[in-house]
């Protein structure tokens, strides 16, 4: 457990010590029977899907995946006879066994076909979902110590007030250091470029921030008409511009963490229902 | 002098009144400015202003403008009360003159971007919105319905009409047709085995009638041979007729069918084989390595009618051999691989000298006289006539053969002989010529002392002769129709060519075998020493039943009766 969750251990418990691992537990059980069925009851040929053992596994399979499915829907309402955070534990756990369930029903075989497809839909929606668990275990401590009490829209409106103190600071200066206190601190001035959705925003911002910074400071050196009293409220500001600015793009990056994986697992989700109901169709349409 | 009066931002013209001397004054944001107007878009030295009479004369500096953006002028002049120019958002306006020539700058509009706008635009950049996954997911399934479910649907051999008949399977590929092939594919789940590769892509060959299993009549088509397990009559229970293929053939399996092949299947029947088939002469046996009774090798029993008998194992590596074998020949395998002349011979081809695989590796070829025998065994007859010789192969020639050789020498005028006792010593040891007995005698009773001679010794050497019945002339021998089966274990199927990395010493031990063929014949213990039962062991080869006997009997009657 996180260092930051610990103090706070007695009034916050995550999802996935639910009931002491009750669910871990029935999962692990439904594996281990899952592959002595799979070792102990085999077809003539190699594993599949068509077999006694495959049509067990595959059944079970599908159960599963639905009952998955279902939790899209479940963590929509509240009330209900079971706790959401213990229906969680269970999404978690069970999510981990379908994808050995649904392995083992297919034999590890994989070819070109609406079959496997649905397969390699099944793993992307468990992968995505092992990432949001990881996302959701380990991100929230870090994301609060990160915020020190601010919300967003405090620290948009602090990043505001910063940026005009900078901008009527550097007034008193040449001309370039205008303009780069200006290009400093204006939010998205240079938005939408496809670095910039990819996380290379916070560097470029940081660099921009960083040379105002070292600009204004060479100030002085190169002899210019400008006092250190008047440098270094300038500094000083433009410092908490970055510090500010690098709190806001750690932040938003550990809110796309925590939001991107579900635009692969919802998705994906319910294409492997589409494909799941293809395969099951076409299995028994050519049977 | 220079009057100037600043207001406060958005408001009027209402600040303290500045004089300002000089020639020149200097207008923007920096300390050396005498009219400092501070905002982003002054330049940190912007123009430079000059009393011109009752009105002021304003001149950008190079790189900077006057004016209103979208009518940027270089210098301005005032000249009345009322003109007016811009720099940035200061608006610079004539008044009337008080004292000289006066200035009043207003500042329109906010003092810089609005604080509030400025934390809106701050929260939107840094904003998280999670994508329409509704949209990505609607998506998703509309591509997996058309790509997966309704072009295969739509080209499926069941529908379209490709690929209906095995005539369409011939057809030369076209990128159309490959096309179609693949897509069709995409329904497949899994590889058809290289047997039914053919017409493979045509579904509805075996997949007749949608959502319902592959019925054993689609593989009746083609499988219209194939035999029971066993007898039905005497071990009913084993009647395989109104099964389904698919029971133990599995297809898309792979390059190879998925068959049941276990030991378990044969053993639930075999450990037990007197309550399926109480006539049986089987012995129970579950697993080869453990469990399977000694082999009970076939021997013939006529060899005219290519009849066999089976016998107990241990019966044929006894000394009664010659009693039970009746395939009419003799043979050892020690006496010949003993002379100089074979070992000589077998320097270059070994056991292939005599056997050569039969095509497919399986058995051999049968062995020849002609080409394995000949060259020791040359049925001569008269030493000094080596140019005469029996014909091989065909008995009823032999007399007429003799008795034409003496006519022919009395025509001559030569010398007979007594017919010689050991003329016809086996092929390696000296042969002592017969002295001449100086009798002018040819007569059809010396030919007939010579048949029967040549028929003891000479045909006798390697065949079974039978002495002329009672009633028949002396010259009526009869040598029995020689047959020697293919195999000797007729219930198993054993590839030589599987075993070809082995030396043929591995298994039969030709060199120390003076018991006929079958004293060859290698036991079970011979087997296990590389084969186990399906279990395995050790360094053992893991073998099923099937890798030796076969479950379909094509010498039974015909499973024809299909699973309907």
């Amino acid at each position: 457990m996180p260092a930051s969750l610990e103090s706070t251990a007695t009034i916050h418990r995550s999802f996935l010590f639910w009931g002491g691992g009750f669910y871990a537990r029935v999962s692990a059980v439904l594996c281990v029977a899952c592959v002595v069925l799979y070792w102990l009851v085999r077809p003539p040929g190699p594993p599949n899907g068509g077999s006694f053992t495959g049509y067990t596994l595959g059944t079970l399979a599908l159960g599963l995946v639905l009952w998955l499915g279902w939790f899209g829907l479940r963590r929509r309402r509240y009330g209900g006879g079971e706790r959401l955070d213990e229906v969680l534990s269970a999404h978690v756990y069970l999510g981990l066994a379908v994808a050995l369930v649904a392995l083992l029903h297919c034999g590890f075989r994989v070819h070109c076909n609406v079959h496997s497809l649905a397969l390699l839909l099944l793993l992307g929606v468990v992968g995505s979902g092992i990432f949001g668990a990881a996302a959701f275990w380990s991100i929230p401590p870090r994301m609060t110590g990160n915020r020190a009490g601010m919300t967003l829209g405090t620290m948009s409106a602090e990043l505001a007030t910063i940026a005009l103190r900078c901008r009527a600071l550097s007034l008193s200066f040449p001309d370039d250091i205008v303009t780069l206190v200006a290009r400093t601190t204006s939010p998205g001035g240079e938005a939408g470029r496809l670095g910039d959705m990819l996380g290379g925003r916070r560097n470029r911002l940081r660099q921009l921030n960083l040379a105002a910074i070292a600009q204004v400071q060479d100030e002085l050196l190169r002899g210019r008409d400008v006092t250190p009293a008047e440098v270094l409220p300038l500094v000083q500001s433009l410092t908490q511009h970055l510090t500010l600015v690098e709190r806001l793009t750690s932040d938003q990056r550990y809110r796309r963490m925590l939001l991107l994986w579900r635009a692969i697992h919802v998705p994906m989700t319910v294409a492997l229902l589409a494909a799941l109901a293809i395969h099951v169709l076409v299995v028994f349409y050519d049977w | 002098m220079i009057f100037v009066r600043v207001g406060k931002p958005g408001a009027a013209a209402d600040g303290p009144v500045q004089s300002m001397d000089g020639e020149e004054v200097r207008i923007g944001r920096g300390k050396g400015c005498a009219l400092r107007l501070m905002h982003p878009d002054v330049r940190f030295v912007h123009a430079t202003m000059r009393e011109a009479g009752r009105g002021v004369v304003i001149d950008a500096e190079p790189g900077a403008v006057l004016g209103r953006a979208g009518a940027p002028v270089q210098s301005a002049v005032l000249a009345r009360p009322g003109d007016e120019t811009w720099i940035g958002p200061f608006r610079l306006t004539l008044a009337e003159p008080a004292g000289g020539a006066t200035l009043d700058v207003t500042q329109e509009g906010a003092a810089a971007e609005d604080e509030a706008a400025l934390a809106r635009r701050a929260f939107a950049m840094f904003d998280s919105r999670l994508p329409n996954v509704r949209l990505w997911g609607f998506l998703s399934v509309c591509a997996i319905l058309l790509v997966f479910f309704a072009a295969p649907l739509s080209l499926h051999p069941g529908r379209a009409g490709i690929g209906r008949n095995a005539a369409d399977a011939s057809v030369a590929p076209s990128l159309l047709r490959s096309t179609q092939l693949r897509v069709v594919g995409l329904w497949n789940v899994g590889v058809v085995s290289d047997a039914h590769a053919s017409f493979g892509a045509n579904c509805a060959h075996c997949h007749q009638t949608p959502f319902i299993p592959t019925t054993s009549r689609a593989c009746l088509t083609c499988h219209v041979q194939t035999g029971q397990h066993a007898d039905p009559v005497r071990a009913p229970k084993a009647d395989i007729s109104g099964q389904r293929c698919e029971t133990c053939h599995h297809e898309h399996k792979g390059a190879v069918m998925g068959t049941a092949d276990r030991q378990s299947d044969c053993a639930a029947c075999h450990r037990n084989i007197k309550s399926y088939a109480p006539s049986t002469t089987l012995r129970n046996v579950v697993d080869f390595g453990r469990d399977h009774p000694q082999f009970r090798p076939a021997l013939v029993q006529d060899a005219a009618l290519h009849m066999t008998k089976r016998y107990a194992f241990a019966d044929v590596q006894g000394p009664d051999i010659d009693a039970l074998d009746h395939s009419n020949v003799k043979f050892t395998h020690a006496t010949h691989l003993k002379l100089e002349k074979v070992k000589a011979d077998m320097k270059a081809d070994g056991c292939g000298l005599c056997h050569v695989a039969a095509p497919g590796g399986v058995t051999f070829k049968p062995v020849s006289f002609e080409t394995s025998c000949l060259s020791c065994h040359t049925l001569q007859f008269e030493p000094n006539h080596p140019e005469w010789r029996l014909p091989h192969g065909h008995p009823e020639e032999v007399v007429s053969r003799v008795s034409g050789f003496y006519a022919q020498a009395a025509l001559a005028g030569e010398t007979a002989m007594d017919p010689p006792t050991d003329l016809f010593a086996r092929p390696g040891v000296p042969r002592k010529l017969p002295a001449p007995t100086g009798q002018n005698l040819v007569s059809l009773e010396v030919a007939q002392a010579m048949v029967s001679s040549i028929a003891r010794s000479s045909c006798g050497e390697c065949h079974t002769v039978l002495p002329p019945e009672a009633g028949q002339p002396a010259t009526a021998w009869t040598i029995p129709q020689v047959w020697l089966p293919d195999r000797y274990l007729p219930s198993a199927r054993f590839s030589h060519a599987a075993h070809a990395t082995s030396t043929c010493q591995t298994c039969h031990a030709a060199n120390t075998s003076d018991g006929g063929p079958l004293a060859l014949l290698p036991g079970i213990a011979t087997c296990r020493t590389c084969h186990a039962g399906e279990g395995g062991a050790p360094q053992r080869v893991s073998s099923t039943c099937v890798l030796c006997h076969v479950f379909h009997d094509d010498r039974l009657p015909l499973w024809n009766k299909p699973h309907e």
